[in-house]
C-alpha cells in the first residue's frame, strides 16, 4: 500500500515513514501543501496522512482540493489542534479521518488499516483466497495451514495482489502501489519479487494461485480448472 | 418593568411633578376666583347701599317739599324716629322694587332704634335685625356679614348682608342693609372645584401616559442597546452595537462600549492565537519524542539507531525546555513579577560585548556585523536583562539576513532616550505582518529550519517596556529592517543630552 505524507515536521514526517515502511508500506514525503498537492494528483496513492499547518497551502484548502478534483484517496489528518470544531471543519472537508499529535503510533497505523478497509468494502482484517491466508493486523500468512514468512516487501506485494483478487495487474500499477516516488521503473525489480513469492506461496502446492499474463501483468486467483 | 427600572422613575417623577403643578395651580386659581367674587359682591352692595341712600334722601326731601307746599308743619324734620320718614322709606321702598337699583338684592330699612322700617326682602327671614346697633363704635363704612334664610326647613339660602349707617347731624338716622343672595356664587365656586377634582385623575393619566411616551423615546435605543448586548459572548464579540447618529450621551455610549468591544475582542484573538500557537509549539517536539521512541521500540534496533534516536529526542527534550524557560520568563513579565535590579549602565560599553557575542553567528553566514558610531549612554538598567535583550534583536536581525549581508549598529542619544538603532539587509518584513512580530510565536517565515520559536522579539519587547523603554520597526521589502531600541537615559544624562545630539 502507497502512503502519502503531507508534513512539514521533518522529523515527525521521517518517524512516521520509518514506522509504515517497517509495516510494508511504500511512503512518499511531502513539506508543504503545494508539493502534497502536486504528487497527490500526479501519482497514485491508497492513503494520504495530512498536516493541518502547512506552509504554501493550509491542509483544510488541500483537501477540499483534492475532493473536489474526485481524488478519492482515504485522508487522515493528522494535527495538532483537538478542538471539536477544528474535527468537524476537517471532517467535513471530506477527510475519511482524524487524528490529534501527539499520537500513539499503533493507533495510526491501525486507523490506516481500516481507511483501506472501508475503501476496499471488507469487513474484517484478514484476506483469503483458496487455502492462502493473511492476517493483515499479525502480518501473518499461511497456505493450507504452514505459517510462511514473508519480508515486508513482499507481504506488501502479496497484500496488493490478494486485495485486487481476479483482477490482471500491470507492472506499472504495482509499482505505484507496492513501492514510492523513487522506484525505478526500468529494473526487474517486481519480477524477481514476484520469483521469491511463488517461491514461498506455491511451491510445493498443487494448484499455483500466481499467474503470469506474458505482456500484461499477474493474476492472483483461485483457479479451479 | 421593575420599581427601579429607569423608565418606572421617569413615568413617577413626571406623574408626581404635573400632579403637583396642577395642584399647586388649581388651589390658586380657586382661592384668587373666589376672593375677587366676594370682593366684587362686596363693592356691588356698597355701591347699592349708597344707591339706595340717595334715592331715600331724595324722596325725604320731595317729601318735605310736597309738604311745605301743601302748608303741612312738619316739626320733626328730623329722620329719625319720624313716622313720615318711615312711610316715605316704605313708599320708596315699594314703588322702587322693580327698579335696577334693587334688582338682584334686597334691601332692608331700620331706624335708628333698631326696628325694622321697610323691607324688599323677597326671601322671607332674610332680613336681619343688626345685633348691636347702639355700638359706638360700628363701622360708619357699613359692616359685611354672612347668614343664611330658609325657605323651608330643609333649604336654606347663603346671604351676604351689608349694613351702612346713615348719620343726620352727627347722629344715627336710619341704617341701610342690603343683602345679596350667595346661591350663584357659591354654585359657581363648586363648579369650578368640581371641575379642578374632576380632572386631577385625567391629569395624572395623562401625565403617566406622557411620562411612558417620554421614556419610551429616551430609552428605546437603551433597549436596542441592551438587546444587542444580550447577544455578546466570548464567541460572538464581533457582534456590534448600532451607534445612534444623535450626537447625544447614547452615542457616546454606544461608541465607548463598541470601543471596549474592539479592546476585548483584540484581547481574546490574540489570546486564542497565543494558545493556538503554544499547542503547536508544544505539541510538536512531543509528537516527535513519542512517535520516534514508539517506532524505535517496536523492535530490537542497532547500537548506533539508538545513539541516533536518543540524540534526536534530547534535542526534542532541549527544545520544549526552551520554550518552557521563554514563557516562564515572558509570564514573568507579565505578572509583574520580574525583579529589575537597576544599576547605572553605559550602553556604548555593553553593546560591544554583545556584538562580540554574535559575532560567531555571523561569521557562519559572512555577515558584516559592526558597529558603526557610538555615543556614551547611560540609563538605570539591569544588565543581565538588557544584555538578553540585545540579544535577541541581534540575533533576530542576523538570522534573517541572507550570507554577506551587512547588520549596523548605532549607539546614540536622543533627548530624555538612549537610542540603539540595528540596521540589517535582509529581505524585510510585508507590512501585513509588521505589526505581529512582536506577538508570541509569530514568525514571519515558518518553513525555516534557521528560525527559532517567535518568542525573541517578545522577550526583548517585554524587557524594554520593563524599563519604561521601546522597541520600534521600519521595514521595507528587498532592503531590509531596521529596529530601533529606545531607552530612558539615568537622571544626569537625561540633563546633560541636547537635542540636536
Amino acid at each position: 500500500m502507497r502512503v502519502l505524507i503531507i508534513e512539514d515536521e521533518d522529523k515527525i514526517a521521517s518517524f512516521i515513514k520509518r514506522g509504515l515502511k517497517e509495516e510494508g508500506y511504500s511512503v512518499d514525503i511531502a513539506r508543504d501543501g503545494e508539493e502534497g498537492y502536486f504528487l497527490a494528483t500526479t501519482q497514485e496513492y491508497d492513503l494520504i496522512i495530512l498536516d493541518l499547518m502547512l506552509p504554501k497551502m493550509d491542509g483544510l484548502s488541500l483537501c477540499r482540493k483534492l475532493r473536489q478534483e474526485k481524488k478519492t484517496a482515504p485522508i487522515l489528518i493528522l494535527t495538532v489542534r483537538d478542538s471539536t470544531k477544528d474535527k468537524v471543519t476537517g471532517l467535513d472537508s471530506g477527510a475519511d479521518d482524524y487524528l490529534t499529535k501527539p499520537f500513539a503510533f499503533e493507533e495510526l497505523i491501525a486507523r490506516c488499516r481500516a481507511l483501506l478497509r472501508k475503501r476496499d468494502g471488507q469487513a474484517t482484517t484478514k484476506l483469503q483466497v483458496a487455502d492462502l491466508e493473511i492476517d493483515l493486523v499479525g502480518h501473518k500468512v499461511s497456505r493450507a495451514g504452514q505459517e510462511v514468512i514473508l519480508t515486508p516487501k513482499e507481504f506488501a506485494l502479496l497484500e496488493y495482489l490478494m486485495r485486487n483478487e481476479g483482477i490482471v495487474v500491470t507492472r506499472t500499477m504495482i509499482s505505484e502501489h507496492v513501492w514510492d516516488i523513487h522506484f525505478d521503473t526500468f529494473t526487474n525489480i517486481i519480477d524477481v519479487y514476484i520469483s521469491y513469492l511463488r517461491n514461498k506461496i506455491d511451491a510445493g502446492h498443487r494448484k499455483p494461485l500466481i499467474h503470469t499474463l506474458r505482456g500484461k501483468g499477474y493474476l492472483l486467483k483461485d483457479s479451479k480448472d | 418593568m421593575t420599581v427601579h427600572s429607569i423608565r418606572f422613575q421617569i413615568i413617577l417623577w413626571h406623574v408626581i411633578v404635573l400632579s403637583l403643578t396642577f395642584i399647586v395651580f388649581g388651589a390658586v386659581l380657586y382661592h384668587t376666583v373666589s376672593r375677587r367674587l366676594n370682593s366684587d359682591l362686596d363693592a356691588l352692595l356698597l355701591s347699592k347701599a349708597a344707591g339706595i341712600r340717595d334715592a331715600i334722601d331724595s324722596a325725604w326731601d320731595g317729601e318735605k317739599k310736597d309738604a311745605a307746599e301743601a302748608g303741612i308743619e312738619t316739626n320733626n324734620k328730623t329722620k329719625s324716629q319720624n313716622v313720615r320718614f318711615a312711610k316715605t322709606v316704605k313708599q320708596w321702598t315699594s314703588d322702587a322694587s322693580h327698579e335696577s337699583l334693587l334688582s338682584s338684592i334686597d334691601v332692608g330699612i331700620f331706624d335708628s332704634g333698631g326696628r325694622l322700617i321697610a323691607s324688599s326682602a323677597r326671601t322671607p327671614g332674610a332680613v336681619l335685625i343688626p345685633a348691636t346697633l347702639n355700638r359706638l363704635d360700628f363701622n360708619p363704612q357699613g359692616e359685611f356679614a354672612n347668614s343664611s334664610a330658609s325657605l323651608s326647613p330643609r333649604t336654606k339660602i347663603p346671604l351676604r348682608a351689608l349694613t351702612v349707617p346713615v348719620e343726620e347731624n352727627d347722629r344715627l338716622a336710619y341704617l341701610i342693609q342690603v343683602i345679596s343672595p350667595l346661591t350663584s356664587l357659591r354654585s359657581f365656586l363648586r363648579h369650578l372645584k368640581v371641575m379642578l377634582l374632576f380632572l386631577f385623575p385625567f391629569v395624572i393619566m395623562s401625565s403617566g401616559l406622557a411620562g411612558a411616551f417620554l421614556a419610551k423615546v429616551v430609552l428605546t435605543p437603551v433597549d436596542k442597546m441592551i438587546e444587542t448586548i444580550h447577544r455578546i459572548s466570548a464567541e460572538n464579540l464581533r457582534l456590534r452595537v448600532k451607534v445612534p447618529d444623535s450626537d447625544d450621551e447614547l452615542e457616546s455610549l454606544a461608541e465607548t462600549f463598541n470601543g471596549m468591544l474592539d479592546r476585548l475582542e483584540q484581547s481574546f484573538s490574540s489570546q486564542r492565537q497565543f494558545i493556538e500557537d503554544l499547542t503547536h509549539e508544544l505539541k510538536t517536539p512531543l509528537s516527535v519524542l513519542k512517535g520516534e521512541l514508539e517506532v524505535t521500540l517496536k523492535k530490537l534496533r542497532s547500537a548506533q539507531d539508538y545513539e541516533a534516536i536518543l540524540h534526536s529526542s534530547l534535542d526534542e527534550v532541549n527544545r520544549i525546555i526552551q520554550i518552557s524557560e521563554n514563557l516562564l520568563l515572558l509570564a514573568s513579565f507579565d505578572s509583574d513579577t520580574m525583579s529589575i535590579e537597576r544599576s547605572p549602565l553605559d550602553l556604548a560599553e555593553l553593546l560591544p560585548e554583545i556584538l562580540a557575542e554574535i559575532k560567531i553567528l555571523a561569521q557562519q553566514k559572512d555577515i558584516d556585523l559592526r558597529l558603526a558610531s557610538r555615543e556614551t549612554a547611560v540609563v538605570q538598567g539591569d544588565r543581565a536583562k538588557l544584555r538578553q535583550l540585545f540579544l535577541n534583536v541581534l540575533d533576530n536581525a542576523v538570522k534573517y539576513t541572507p550570507p554577506e549581508g551587512t547588520v549596523t549598529v548605532d549607539v546614540s542619544r536622543a533627548p530624555g532616550y538612549a537610542k540603539v538603532t540595528v540596521a540589517d539587509t535582509g529581505k524585510g518584513i510585508p507590512e501585513a505582518v509588521l505589526p505581529r512580530i512582536f506577538d508570541r510565536f509569530f514568525r514571519v517565515e515558518r518553513n525555516n529550519s534557521q528560525v527559532g520559536f517567535g518568542l525573541g522579539l517578545p522577550i526583548a519587547m517585554a524587557i524594554a517596556k520593563a524599563h519604561q523603554g521601546r522597541i520600534e520597526v521600519r521595514s521595507t521589502l528587498d532592503e531590509g529592517s531596521t529596529f530601533t531600541v529606545w531607552l530612558p537615559l539615568s537622571g544626569g544624562q537625561a540633563a546633560l543630552s541636547s537635542p540636536g545630539s
